[in-house]
């Protein structure tokens, strides 16, 4: 039986004798949106074992084209991905259980893992439903979500770089070049327009470089978008695809964007708001109280600015690769209109120290 | 032709997608034909705005950064310097900025190409105060460039 392009048959082959000794079955196969970019489908895997029936609810990610050359592309390959989650979870960091990697690519189609399934939904800020959602979290102070938002921040760096060996190990003093130099090439190449805005934001990131003392795992896409919750509990974070080492503020910036808090052409209703869920003098005051680091306010303001240029250029790639026909999905030509708003955030982070 | 406005067409393409095609993809189980289905609405939204605005948008840019380079002038004037790359951009700018292309894309092409001389003039000419100084107006002709587009994408609007 085959559902999309992932065969629950084959996928009972394959896991009957790697998952348990005996049969496995598959049943109740769901595809999910998380993964734009590897396809995500979740299914109910059963078998005996000791004489009992067993039966666990796992996640499949599959990359799909893992061959494809993709010069414009920062995500990691799908086994660094898998390897990422591992040391996360060992770490203590709320992650969906890893169960096991495969690089057999017969079964789905591409090299994929397995993860267990976490309740919960990972909200779209951009929806205002959802974002109604975690400001009435913010907003009652029973609710320990956006606490457990900043455990979990804090969870993510306290992996040492070396837990995940596959990831480019480096050094603290290059963290900054290494970030601008790729994202600065990745624009330089897709940009369909140049934008003097631009050019100006990144002379501003040139001229205003900070030092980084230390890396530690980094997310590299860390907000509330990639994690799943219930109402009032983080069940786990999602999509380590963009995992880094890097300056652990990183992710404090990223999560601190505008856009993050849910604005694409209209400003949000709560810009104090990091992700929609945390207000950011808070996050970054129960961030110092729960790592020990001190949160760089400066430095956490030039990786927000830096992260919603990342976005842009994300969404310039897109239109770039719709353009040229590498892409023709959808989403690739609608990625086009965040550029403007990331644009009118990267003017009012530079124009002060530029005019 | 056209006897229907291309606008027009567009926003009633979104609005069929986003109220008769997505209800009925919706609970299938494939949240991925979902998802693209949504962005087809949306874009097909965008762009009715952009054809419906994207020449005002542009005019106004134009004006604006007419305004910016006679700003850039005295501000240079007012302080009193030669900064000869920038006087030379200024006034190749304007010759530019006085025979845009009658192709709307082509237009907004000129005024990117102009302001970015421009800026990048004042980096090689100009340091410190004195950049800041005739930056300024550039950066009032890059608010109202991105201001622009917001408001022809939407902002502002009842949608």
């Amino acid at each position: 039986m085959t559902d999309g392009d992932v065969s629950t048959d084959a996928l009972a082959g394959y896991l009957s004798g790697t998952l348990a000794d005996g049969t496995v079955g598959v049943a109740d196969l769901q595809h999910h949106t998380e993964g734009w970019s590897r396809q995500t489908v979740s299914f109910r895997a059963t078998w005996t074992e000791g004489g009992d029936e067993t039966s666990r609810r796992l996640v499949a990610r599959v990359d799909t084209d893992e061959d494809v050359d993709r010069p414009h592309d920062t995500r990691n390959d799908i086994e660094t991905e898998f390897r990422t989650m591992e040391a996360a979870y060992e770490a203590g960091v709320p992650a969906p259980e890893p169960v096991l990697y495969a690089d057999d690519e017969s079964v789905l189609g591409g090299a994929f893992f397995l993860v267990e399934y976490l309740a919960g939904d990972a909200p779209i800020t951009w929806d205002p439903r959802d974002r109604q959602r975690l400001h009435g979290a913010w907003d009652d102070p029973e609710n320990t979500l956006p606490s457990q938002f900043v455990d979990a921040t804090a969870a993510v760096h306290s992996v040492p770089p070396e837990a995940v060996p596959s990831l480019d190990q480096t050094d603290p003093a290059d963290v900054v070049d290494r970030e601008l130099d790729t994202y600065e090439r990745i624009y330089r190449e897709t940009a369909l327009k140049q934008e003097p805005a631009v050019q100006e934001a990144l002379r501003w990131f040139r001229a205003n470089k900070p030092t980084v003392p230390e890396t530690t795992l980094v997310h590299g896409d860390f907000r509330t978008g990639n994690v799943l919750m219930t109402d009032d509990r983080l069940t786990g974070v999602l999509d380590w695809e963009f995992a880094r080492v890097g300056d652990p503020l990183y992710d404090l910036g990223y999560a601190s964007t505008r856009y993050f808090s849910g604005k694409l052409i209209e400003p949000t209703e709560r810009p104090e708001l990091a992700s929609a869920l945390v207000e950011r003098e808070w996050f970054y005051d129960e961030y110092e109280r729960r790592t020990g680091r001190t949160v760089d306010r400066d430095r956490v303001r030039y990786w927000q600015a830096f992260s919603a240029f990342t976005m842009m250029t994300r969404g310039v790639a897109g239109a770039h690769r719709y353009r040229t026909g590498e892409a023709d999905g959808v989403r690739s030509a609608w990625f086009q209109y965040i550029v403007p708003g990331h644009i009118e955030d990267l003017l009012a982070a530079v124009e002060g120290d530029r005019t | 032709m056209p006897y229907l406005h291309p606008e027009v067409v567009l926003r009633r393409f979104s609005a069929f997608t986003r109220g008769e095609v997505r209800p009925s993809v919706v609970g299938d189980g494939d949240e991925f034909l979902e998802a693209q289905v949504g962005s087809m609405s949306s874009t097909l939204d965008f762009l009715s705005k952009e054809v419906d605005g994207m020449r005002d948008a542009v005019e106004a840019q134009h004006e604006a950064l007419r305004e910016a380079l006679d700003g850039v002038e005295r501000a240079l004037d007012g302080l009193d310097a030669e900064a000869p790359e920038v006087r030379a951009v200024l006034e190749d700018g304007r010759d530019r900025l006085a025979d845009p292309p009658a192709a709307v894309y082509d237009h907004e092409e000129r005024l990117l190409e102009v302001s970015s001389d421009a800026l990048a003039a004042v980096e090689t000419d100009l340091e410190g105060e004195a950049a800041c100084a005739v930056r300024s107006p550039l950066y009032d002709f890059l608010r109202v460039r991105v201001t622009a587009q917001l408001e022809m994408l939407g902002r502002g609007s009842d949608d």
